[in-house]
């Protein structure tokens, strides 16, 4: 047992010379698929002397994914996170890296170095977009599928050249129909905005439209905010537990009950 | 607007930038919310162009001494920030030449995202990578970088011989 376990983590690490020293890769993958991996440069003066470093984009790479490291909560878990692994984050080049060591304790720092990259990159799991992104997108495929070619659907456009301040996540115009705007809601932010589009379409452009918000959880939203919403908006629906309805509940109000009844 | 559309689309006011290195400022090439803020090491140039009445950018980055390379294309959108459709990759870490791709439209992207759960890896990442099927070329050489991108995301004017 103890060997098979040994070769489970061993028999992908590949080790390749680059110009700084070894690139090393594991068998631990990110979410995207590539590899986590480290380099060990060697000290240039000092013989039989190296560091770990990242590859310099960790954390450029989580940034640019969307994580923001300027919030304190997080500065404080990264922070917590260097020093529970000692290791330092050089600000100018963006690289997280261990102290010099002896060649022979590398093996050793090289598993806490990996453990910190792999807990790093679950920072990701926290960003909005991850958590969004596939809410959003069950959502909108599930809305497509009922509506298929009865209604014209657009997606992250205004309503009208009136209506432009706030775009909703789908429009459906479907033929002698009222147009529904659907906002995939995650946060009260976006309640809001749903809102305020529909009391614009009915009190200052004077257009018609019905305002769907499709909550993503019935606790998305506070109490409060619930009145609020179903007191003012043409429908508000909840995905998580209740899906099916919720869609059917869409499906009404952009096609009419009766277009509806299969 | 979707990648392989954009890759047969004929381009157009092609300008490719100067070489710089450290922090992407996001007047450049604008994903996240702040700069990309690569270090000093890294040296990256981006590539306009317009492709079927888009603007779209590449973002050519490479690390020669850590062997590492990167050539990002996104299409910009309504706000001003790129959507993020592709990168082709090499790193030294991992087994050859390789993408993060989508096939998804780019009105459904998310704005300002290097990469999300909608973008795969193409070959998987266990799957065999055939990196005769590209160009070998020493990274570090700015040339043949800029040539590499180019070349994958076919960025010549219509009729070009290049």
């Amino acid at each position: 047992m103890k060997e098979e376990l040994c070769r489970a983590f061993c028999n992908e690490i590949s080790v390749k010379e680059v110009p700084i020293g070894l690139a090393v890769s594991t068998s631990f993958r990110r979410s995207d698929g590539d590899a986590i991996a480290f380099y060990v440069v060697r000290n240039a003066t000092l013989s039989g002397i190296a560091h770990l470093e990242d590859d310099g984009q960790t954390i450029p790479y989580l940034e640019a994914c969307g994580v923001d490291f300027q919030t304190q909560t997080r500065r404080k878990a990264f922070d917590a996170l260097l020093n529970e692994y000692g290791v330092e984050y050089d600000e100018n080049e963006n690289i997280i890296k261990t102290s010099n060591m002896k060649e022979n304790d590398l093996p050793r720092a090289a598993l806490h170095f990996v453990a910190l990259l792999l807990r790093l990159f679950d920072f990701l799991l926290l960003t909005q977009e991850h958590v969004e992104s596939t809410f959003k997108e069950d959502a909108a495929k599930s809305i497509k599928q009922a509506v298929g070619s009865r209604a014209v659907i657009t997606e992250n456009m205004p309503v009208s050249s009136k209506l432009t301040e706030l775009t909703p996540d789908m429009v459906l115009s479907a033929p002698n129909r009222v147009p529904v705007a659907i906002f995939l809601s995650q946060s009260t932010t976006r309640v809001h905005e749903a809102i305020i589009l529909q009391m614009a379409a009915l009190y200052e452009a004077k257009e018609q439209l019905s305002v769907v918000a499709l909550l993503e959880t019935e606790g998305t939203l506070p109490q409060h905010m619930h009145r609020l919403a179903r007191n003012r908006l043409a429908a508000v629906t909840s995905w998580e537990g209740d899906k099916d309805a919720a869609i059917k509940r869409i499906e009404r109000e952009v096609l009419g009950a009766e277009a509806t009844i299969h | 607007m979707r990648l392989k559309e954009i890759i047969r689309a004929p381009k157009d006011n092609i300008k490719i930038g100067q070489w710089h290195s450290g922090k992407v400022p996001k007047a450049d090439f604008p994903i996240a919310r702040a700069a990309y803020r690569l270090g000093n090491s890294f040296k990256w140039c981006v590539v306009e162009f317009q492709a079927l009445g888009a603007d779209c950018r590449v973002l050519v980055v490479q690390h020669e001494a850590k062997q590492k390379y990167e050539a990002v294309l996104g299409v910009m959108g309504q706000n001003g920030t790129l959507k993020i459709l592709c990168s082709y990759e090499y790193h030294a870490s991992e087994p050859g030449w390789h993408c993060h791709a989508t096939h998804d439209d780019s009105g459904t992207l998310s704005h300002g995202f290097m990469r999300g759960p909608w973008i795969k890896r193409v070959p998987g990442a266990r799957k065999p990578h055939r990196d005769k099927k590209f160009h070998k070329f020493k990274i570090g050489n700015e040339t043949a970088a800029i040539r590499f991108a180019v070349d994958r995301y076919k960025i010549e004017p219509k009729g070009s011989l290049l």
